[in-house]
């Protein structure tokens, strides 16, 4: 009979032990690190900023480079073209996340809907920009930033993954 | 309630509880911060668009 008792003080309490589990176990009542969506939040915001500072940055230089002689007026736009191309998500990006705590799985949608047509066309666009660019300097500098615009997308594309 | 009964709740907290107090604090500070940074890209935006239309105004050729 005391053995029976035991056994249901015993039971009784599980629930207790199970719902207070740094009483029986330190390791196992230890969460694993919150997952902090803000984080992400932020970092997709300074990645956007990133992307259209760079993005101003170039167009200023092709413009320079255009008024110069450097680069023909053909090749200017083209690559404006390609900046007004990702001015475009960029604004378009930081009108969706904007306002919201962390990025909803709607929104991230919506990013990747945004970010996986221009990533996968940033290629051809980058070839065609750059095709009649004799002025190696130019074409250097030019390649770079584009390159460097083309990563940081994929970053962000990696973020909401 | 004493602060010693004070600091003992603190540190009787579950580390669950912590962590999620600590979440809520760097998702109010971060969405504060993103926020701010996400003028700055807007106004970068609009900037970086004037420029492109102003040129292409100015070279209806190219």
């Amino acid at each position: 009979m005391r053995s029976k008792i035991a056994i249901l003080v015993v039971l009784s309490l599980c629930p207790f032990f199970i719902a207070c589990p740094a009483s029986t176990s330190t390791t196992l009542s230890t969460p694993a690190p919150p997952t902090n969506p803000a984080a992400t939040y932020t970092k997709i915001s300074q990645a956007l900023l990133v992307i259209a500072q760079t993005t101003g940055t170039l167009q200023n230089s092709v413009i320079v480079a255009n008024s110069q002689k450097i680069l023909s007026d053909a090749n200017t736009k083209d690559i404006l073209l390609i900046c007004g191309k990702v001015n475009t998500f960029v604004g378009q990006a930081s009108t969706i996340i904007r306002g919201q705590a962390a990025i909803s799985t709607a929104s991230k949608a919506s990013l990747v809907s945004l970010i996986d047509p221009l990533i996968s066309a940033f290629q051809a666009d980058i070839n065609q920009g750059l095709l009649g660019i004799t002025d190696v300097n130019t074409k250097s500098a030019v390649s770079v930033s584009l390159l460097f615009i083309q990563t940081t997308l994929s970053g962000i594309l990696v973020a909401i993954s | 309630m004493s602060i010693a009964a004070i600091l003992g709740l603190i540190t009787a907290l579950e580390p669950a509880v912590v962590n999620t107090i600590l979440l809520i604090k760097n998702k109010a500070t971060g969405q504060v911060t993103a926020i701010a940074v996400l003028d700055s890209v807007d106004a970068a935006v609009a900037a970086n668009q004037t420029a492109i239309q102003t040129w292409l105004s100015g070279h209806p050729s190219a």
